[in-house]
């Protein structure tokens, strides 16, 4: 019996498609609004869209970081069984969202004219374009932070369904507004603008199906107001989130001027498809990215080592399974994927397939950077998140496409990956660094456990059940632990694990993970599977028997908690010495 | 898990070696169905290191039936670690159990 990721894989997949369906509402909207510009009205008003990409990247700021701050941290706490302080981050981060996305919406309606300014580079006409187009995308702003933060804590309630329907919905709603509004009403590109408005302010009816669920596990609590001293714990385990956000909009607008002054018109052509391309490769990396924040969330609440490193070898294989994917797509069909956005002029395309293919190559190491952020943002290692963020998106990339510019246009694309494999580079040697100065236990520069640990998973049936009670007798009794009290966790283990099987179990091939750390004062117990709910803290046996299992389990040690926690049920029992 | 039964007389003494856990006590509980006829019953728990809820249930179980019948029940060299579960579910003080 070994410990296996089976558990916590399985919940990975689980949260996965509900969360690329959220990153793809954040992405798709404007990617597709662009496509369909182009088709029905032109190239003109597609410039205008493309130009309002940083918009679009600077008003999802605040709203990464309540969404990814207030879910992480409200994870967290649920995690340690604080329910009390999940609550309060919910309420806080939740409201604090609409609010700052509202002031943010009213700020940006009223800068309008100078915004079209600056982005339309004094052209007259794409100027009243991108005017027209803005005033509706501000609007979308409050409509987004309301689905998007329903949708992520539907998601890690375990509200899959709802969570995926939502930005679904939306989009769909959205696509069908686009023609509608455009072909059909002729209201041009500000007909864009609000269809994606229609389409949330609809999808925004779903968010009452969260609210309304028996099942969710974060509720609004008035104390929340008496705690506004967490708003500082949210933003700063939102920050690496946002500063995506922040750095992807500083990246844009350093980078468009900079192939624009090297490249010319047919340069910011190849920019404009090359980078819309490239924000259908973040939907797959920041979707898987983001699906493994709370798993790892959850994992370190419960301060599961074992589970975060086997959570980080899953969601790396996943992130850069799906990056490799991407990579061999764009490799393969650089034209088709350049006519979808019109570009067939022979003479640009045949620049195109060449600077597409050298900055696709910069995909996989995306995700690895991706997947390493998010692991340091999830263990509460800020600092290290924040550097690979920044250097990611902005400090090393935007240097090097300045030099690099100097050369020729294909140097120019190149300073996209070279500068994803710098930041690994300095990455690596801050980690090694760090490593043997602190000295710390291995280079993901998490601490090992204090105690012995036993650490093992087994599918959740009965026979497996009495198998790990043995198992545990054994490994606490080759620790120095009593013998009464050994016999005393087994029987814990053996009770708890045929009531997993017996009340919660879905499927045979389920799994159990099984932790138990002897220390000096007590043994703890952690049971954790992805059954339905079942608290043995509160079930009730109502088969009359004068022994049950749980009655037993209560009596035999010093206490029992339960936590339901991104659709796990995690039981801790201890037993002082 | 072993089970030996040995009579004399009105008593039968039914020996158990091993763990008494649920994938084993109905095997346990087969075995006690039949008593050969005798009246009362020693349970030999010297070989008994573990006791969960289902083998407390089968002793428990056995402890009534044999009562119910006027008999005499008794459990003896009873493990520490074992008798702890006997003492702290309350059942000590309900049956005649030694260690």
């Amino acid at each position: 019996m070994k410990r296996t990721g089976t558990l916590i894989n399985k919940t990975y997949r689980n949260l996965l498609v509900s969360t690329l369906a959220m990153t793809a509402s954040m992405y798709l909207s404007s990617i597709v609004d662009g496509i369909l510009v182009g088709q029905i009205l032109g190239t003109m008003e597609l410039s205008a869209i493309n130009l309002t990409y940083s918009i679009s990247f600077l008003k999802n700021i605040p709203i990464a970081m309540f969404t990814f701050g207030g879910n992480t941290l409200a994870i967290m706490y649920k995690g340690k069984r604080d329910n009390k302080k999940a609550d309060t981050v919910f309420s806080i981060s939740f409201w604090s969202g609409i609010l700052s996305s509202v002031l943010i919406a009213v700020i940006g309606i009223a800068l309008t004219v100078p915004t079209a300014s600056i982005l339309g580079q004094k052209n007259a006409e794409l100027e009243s374009l991108i005017a027209a187009y803005l005033i509706p995308l501000w609007v979308l702003t409050p409509l987004t932070a309301l689905n998007n933060q329903t949708a992520a804590f539907a998601r890690t309630d375990g509200l899959k369904k709802l969570a995926t329907a939502l930005p679904i919905t939306a989009n769909v709603i959205n696509l069908f507004c686009d023609w509608l509004y455009m072909a059909v009403f002729g209201w041009g590109i500000a007909g864009a603008g609000w269809a994606t408005v229609t389409g949330y302010l609809l999808g925004s009816f779903l968010v009452l199906g969260y609210f309304k669920s028996k099942t969710r596990t974060v509720h609004f609590t008035r104390e929340a107001w008496k705690k506004l001293k967490l708003m500082g714990k949210i933003l700063s385990t939102g920050l690496p989130s946002a500063l995506i956000y922040v750095c992807n909009f500083l990246r844009l607008f350093f980078t468009n001027a900079i192939i624009l002054s090297a490249t010319g018109t047919a340069g910011t052509k190849i920019a404009s498809v090359s980078f819309s391309l490239n924000s259908l490769c973040f939907i797959f990396i920041e979707g898987a990215t983001m699906t493994l924040l709370p798993v790892l969330g959850a994992l370190y609440g419960e301060r599961d080592i074992k589970g975060q490193k086997l959570a980080l070898r899953y969601g790396m294989l996943v992130t850069v399974g799906l990056s490799v994917i991407i990579l061999i797509v764009s490799e393969l069909f650089p034209l088709p994927l350049a006519a979808m956005y019109g570009l067939t002029d022979p003479k640009i395309t045949a620049v195109f397939r060449v600077t597409f293919r050298i900055m696709s190559i910069n995909i996989p190491i995306l995700a690895v950077i991706y997947v390493m952020r998010t692991f340091f943002q999830a263990t509460k290692q800020k600092w290290l998140a924040n550097i690979l963020v920044v250097l990611d998106g902005f400090a090393t990339v935007v240097p090097l496409m300045y030099a690099f510019s100097k050369i020729d246009i294909y140097w120019l694309w190149a300073s996209f990956p070279v500068s994803k494999a710098v930041t690994v580079v300095i990455t690596v040697i801050v980690l090694v660094i760090y490593k043997n100065a602190k000295r710390k236990d291995n280079y993901l520069l998490i601490n090992g456990e204090d105690g012995q640990v036993l650490d093992f998973s087994i599918h959740n049936n009965i026979e497996e059940a009495t198998g790990a009670a043995h198992k545990t007798v054994e490994f606490c009794e080759e620790n120095g632990v009593e013998k009464n009290l050994s016999h005393n966790i087994g029987v814990a283990v053996e009770e708890l694990c045929v009531n997993t099987a017996k009340y919660a179990a879905k499927s045979q091939s389920d799994s159990v993970d099984i932790f138990v750390k002897v220390s000096d004062k007590s043994i703890v117990l952690r049971l954790r599977d992805n059954g339905n709910i079942f608290n043995p803290t509160e079930y009730q046996d109502d088969t009359g028997r004068e022994v049950t299992g749980l009655k037993l389990v209560r009596s035999l040690t010093s206490s029992i908690e339960y936590n339901r926690v991104i659709g796990f049920n995690v039981t801790v029992v201890t037993v002082n010495r | 898990m072993t089970i030996t039964k040995t009579a004399d007389g009105d008593t039968l003494t039914i020996a158990v070696e091993g763990w008494l856990d649920t994938l084993t006590s109905p095997q346990f509980h087969d075995a006690v169905q039949e008593l050969d006829g005798a009246k009362n019953v020693v349970l030999d728990f010297g070989g008994v290191g573990y006791i969960s809820s289902a083998g407390l249930r089968e002793t428990v179980a056995l402890f009534r039936r044999v009562t119910a019948n006027g008999g005499e029940f008794s459990v003896r060299r009873v493990m520490p670690a074992v008798m702890d579960v006997f003492t702290t579910t309350g059942f000590d003080k309900k049956l005649d159990i030694r260690g």
